[in-house]
């Protein structure tokens, strides 16, 4: 399920006044089961290129394959490569329109012509997969939800489709500090127990470094960083003219490096920065006593 | 400038039940502050800050806004030009086709005489940074620039306070940025009163004063310092926490020698090793 994207360029309006370069040059590879995260400010090509990867734009210049098919190929089955790569969208839940839960999910496997009783299965195991209690809530109205279980339904909703490749844009945008919290673990259990490939795009740091192992770092439509993402964070300066901020901690432990104390640069959570900082102040410590002796 | 007593406030759902939103709450809040209010959906938070302009009324208890009872009916309008209110979602917001005639659409309400518009219009559009996008169409300007033009509309009413319901929630980071900035100034150079209903502990930290509330009541009110210093507290509230902040009290138990209310990295960098 390996998706390769070559030499990717994509325009806006081509050919008229308002033409707008979105994508230039863009090239990657992602490996089935990965976990990677796509960051970048609006306007930096990240919806655009996401939209190729399900098709939803056919690549004009360059190339993308999902599992060895072109999608830029004539005859192309547009319906089993959306069926493979899921897309949530930005506020999902905007898209939900059915009068239940279940019915809501069921649509898009519905669509696919599959059995009513193959149609429920996947209906149960999507909600149950979002960490709702299928029983619960399949009879109710997706109204009297609160946002964030809303939002899982519309995610369900994807899930349904059983996708092996399932990309999130923004998901938690909106949400309060427990409902955010609440979904990205949720997400990471959807990783890990169904196996699949997730990309989440965010421009949020701090977040997107706690769930992934490799960040894309988007900028004016080419791809600015790409590696792991400790690696990305030692870019901090590149970073800050793109104008993406890196953690607050790790921007401590670069300041503290800057005045000398050695404590590793990429740090980002509170029990990484306490460890690196009292292994520093010790040696500082043990450092002045050795002079004194 | 906004005085509250003793304010419960019952919604009915539509399965008849009542929903107790605001429990009891008394509030004080002077002309000039910033206040930030935090906590989680459903805290009580959105439906207490529509009390601050009488888009509710209270279903017991009182709300003053300048001296004036919510409750007193007739004088609904005199409220609301004091205190203008901006929500979440700009594209709800937006009336008109161009942004000045947006910004317009309060005082033309209020019959105010054209000139005196034209000018409430160009001053309240150049304090949100956004006199060059006067004749621009709003639909076609950024989630930040939106809002923005959205606080304009509400300067144009001349208000003496300004209640924003999480303004910056559908925002990216600049977006955030531009509103956030744009408030701050506004409240420090302009006087007017800010209370800001916020889910991003980055934004409640640059307030003067930050309310936490929870089950509809208020539970934590003080100086950001004194709120997010509080780490084990917020965290069963399931709140954000400065990471500096939880990073210094960890430190502290440690022996070493840093405030458990550091709230930035300069100031945790000075502590570690002074200058």
């Amino acid at each position: 399920m390996a998706i390769v994207v070559k030499n990717l360029t994509y325009t806006y309006m081509k050919g008229t006044p308002l033409a707008a370069t979105a994508l230039h040059d863009v090239s990657f590879t992602i490996e089935d089961g990965e976990f990677v995260g796509i960051i970048g400010q609006t306007g930096s090509g990240k919806s655009t290129l996401i939209q190729h990867l399900n098709a939803l734009i056919r690549p004009e210049l360059g190339r993308v394959s999902v599992d060895g098919v072109d999608l830029g190929a004539r005859k192309v089955n547009l319906r089993a490569i959306r069926e493979k790569v899921g897309l949530v969208f930005q506020f999902p839940e905007h898209q939900v329109f059915e009068e239940t839960v279940a019915a809501d999910t069921a649509f898009g496997p519905r669509n696919l012509g599959l059995s009513d009783a193959a149609v429920a299965r996947r209906v149960k195991d999507a909600i149950a997969a979002v960490g709702l209690d299928y029983e619960a809530v399949k009879g109710r109205s997706p109204y009297e939800l609160s946002g964030g279980q809303l939002r899982l339904i519309a995610i369900a909703g994807v899930l349904a489709m059983q996708p092996r490749v399932l990309i999130l844009d923004e998901p938690t945008a909106g949400l309060d500090p427990r409902g955010r919290d609440e979904l990205l673990e949720k997400i990471r259990q959807m990783y890990e127990e169904l196996g699949i490939t997730v990309i989440l795009v965010s421009h949020n740091m701090e977040e997107v470094a706690r769930m992934v192992k490799r960040l894309i770092v988007m900028h004016r439509g080419r791809i600015a960083l790409d590696g792991p993402v400790r690696e990305i964070f030692r870019q901090a300066e590149l970073l800050r003219e793109i104008g993406l901020a890196t953690p607050q901690l790790t921007q401590l432990a670069r300041r503290l490096r800057e005045k000398g104390l050695k404590v590793d640069e990429t740090v980002f959570t509170v029990e990484e920065a306490r460890v690196e900082i009292l292994a520093a102040l010790g040696q500082n410590q043990a450092r002045r006593f050795g002079n004194l002796g | 400038m906004i005085r509250v007593e003793g304010l419960t406030h019952v919604y009915q759902t539509r399965q008849g039940q009542e929903l107790k939103a605001v429990d009891g709450v008394d509030l004080n809040i002077a002309p000039g502050e910033f206040v930030a209010i935090i906590g989680h959906n459903g805290s009580g938070k959105s439906t207490l800050a529509k009390h601050f302009n009488a888009l509710l009324t209270p279903t017991s208890g009182r709300v003053w806004v300048a001296g004036i009872s919510t409750s007193d009916a007739g004088r609904l309008w005199e409220i609301r030009q004091k205190v203008g209110m901006v929500f979440q979602n700009p594209d709800n917001q937006i009336v008109a086709t161009t942004v000045e005639e947006d910004a317009a659409f309060g005082p033309e309400n209020l019959g105010v005489a054209p000139a005196e518009i034209r000018r409430r219009v160009d001053e309240a559009l150049q304090a949100v940074g956004m006199e060059e996008y006067a004749r621009h169409a709003p639909h076609l300007l950024s989630g930040g620039q939106k809002q923005r033009v959205a606080i304009a509309g509400v300067l144009a009413m001349r208000p003496a306070c300004i209640v924003l319901d999480e303004p910056t929630a559908m925002l990216d980071p600049v977006g955030r940025e531009e509103v956030l900035g744009t408030i701050k100034r506004l409240n420090r150079d302009e006087g007017i009163t800010v209370v800001l209903i916020t889910h991003f502990m980055e934004e409640a930290v640059e307030a003067g004063r930050v309310i936490v509330m929870e089950n509809g009541r208020i539970v934590m009110d003080g100086k950001p310092k004194e709120v997010f210093s509080q780490v084990r507290r917020l965290k069963e509230l399931h709140l954000d926490v400065p990471p500096i902040t939880e990073l210094a009290q960890s430190l502290a138990r440690e022996g070493v020698p840093v405030t458990p209310d550091t709230l930035t990295v300069e100031e945790m960098v000075q502590q570690l090793l002074g200058n």
